[in-house]
């Protein structure tokens, strides 16, 4: 029995097991077909073989630098610069001008008018208290009592203003009568009568 | 060179915001010190004599409190004692033309004997009055007669004058 040709083709290629290799050599040994065909695919391979190495040596050496052009494409794109390694072309009027701007903004920090407060000027200190009132105060020559209180005022806004006096405790006290708001003059005229 | 220009934006945008910024503090200052200036001249200082006149009407005992208040601001005062506690309530008015309005709110809580229940009384009392001017509250009420002069009377004597 006769092996199908993709076989025989397979076997001219050398694609198959050891055991089919030794039983297709003894077929071709006694099979003048069989034979026939193996050697025409071996023919063919040889021939397409050489076609290859001397037909089209062009081909693959454009091939190669096709590739290698890719390739160092790639390395080009993936290959990371550092910031300060970047090459940046500066026009001379460009840099002149930051480098003025940056001498004014130096200049307008230095001679800033914050500068030349006198050391004695009185300054507005500001503090958060514990229960969240802003309390301000006036440190440096700050003479005035009135002001004081007034911003000791301030600091105590938003609670009212109490004051607690215990009186003695061995005193008992009783209403009289309804209660008097008289002015003090009067009070005395009426005393003296 | 875009990164470049970018930088010299940066730069520029700086410069210019500098004066706003100066211009902000300049502005600030005025406003607060014109603000000060403005309370300062509704600021009243209420000086409180708290005196407890026993027989006679003899002083027996004596407090001075000095508060800073703004017209129309409360200042209370809380006297305590063991049968007696009484809240008197101070709310100064500065007229245009510089006088003064008092307004007096008296709330007594006592208990005159020990096994009596504690009375409440309340009264709302007001007086035109002078800077400096000397009033008088009496939130048990005034003894007229001499009859009873054992018994204690509380006195709260108040000057309200403007601040400065």
């Amino acid at each position: 029995m006769c092996y199908d040709d993709d076989v025989l083709s397979a076997y001219s290629d050398g694609e198959l097991d050891p055991s089919a290799l030794r039983e297709i050599k003894a077929h071709i040994a006694s099979c003048d077909r069989c034979r026939g065909v193996v050697d025409q695919y071996l023919m063919l391979g040889s021939i397409l073989e050489k076609s290859e190495k001397s037909m089209h040596p062009e081909f693959s050496e454009a091939e190669m630098l096709v590739w290698r052009r890719v390739q160092s494409s790639v390395r080009r794109r993936s290959s990371t610069i550092s910031f300060w390694r970047r090459k940046i072309t500066v026009p001379v009027p460009l840099a002149a001008a930051a480098v003025c701007a940056v001498c004014i903004l130096t200049a307008a920090l230095v001679f800033s008018p914050a500068w030349f407060i006198p050391d004695d000027a009185p300054a507005i200190i500001s503090q958060q208290t514990q229960a969240g009132i802003e309390e301000v105060a006036f440190s440096g020559d700050e003479s005035l009592p009135e002001l004081e209180k007034l911003l000791q005022f301030l600091s105590e806004q938003g609670a009212a203003i109490e004051v607690k006096i215990e009186l003695p405790g061995s005193s008992h006290f009783e209403v009289i009568g309804e209660p008097q708001l008289m002015k003090a003059a009067d009070y005395k005229k009426a005393n003296t009568k | 060179m875009k990164h470049c220009f970018s930088v010299f934006l940066v730069l520029l945008f700086t410069m210019a915001a500098l004066p706003l910024f100066a211009q902000d503090d300049d502005h600030l200052e005025p406003e607060l010190g014109k603000t000060l200036e403005n309370l300062k001249k509704q600021a009243l200082e209420v000086e409180i004599h708290a005196r407890i006149l026993g027989t006679n009407q003899e002083s027996v005992w004596t407090t001075k409190t000095s508060e800073v208040t703004v017209s129309g601001k409360s200042v209370s005062i809380t006297l305590e004692g063991d049968n007696l506690k009484v809240v008197a309530l101070l709310i100064p008015f500065l007229n245009e033309d510089q006088s003064l309005f008092l307004i007096a709110k008296g709330e007594v809580w006592v208990q005159e004997r020990p096994n009596e229940e504690k009375k409440y009384y309340s009264t709302v009392k007001s007086l035109p009055i002078q800077a400096g001017e000397s009033v008088i509250f009496f939130p048990t009420g005034m003894l007229m007669d001499s009859e009873n002069e054992s018994i204690y009377t509380i006195e709260l004597e108040i000057q309200v004058e403007p601040l400065g």
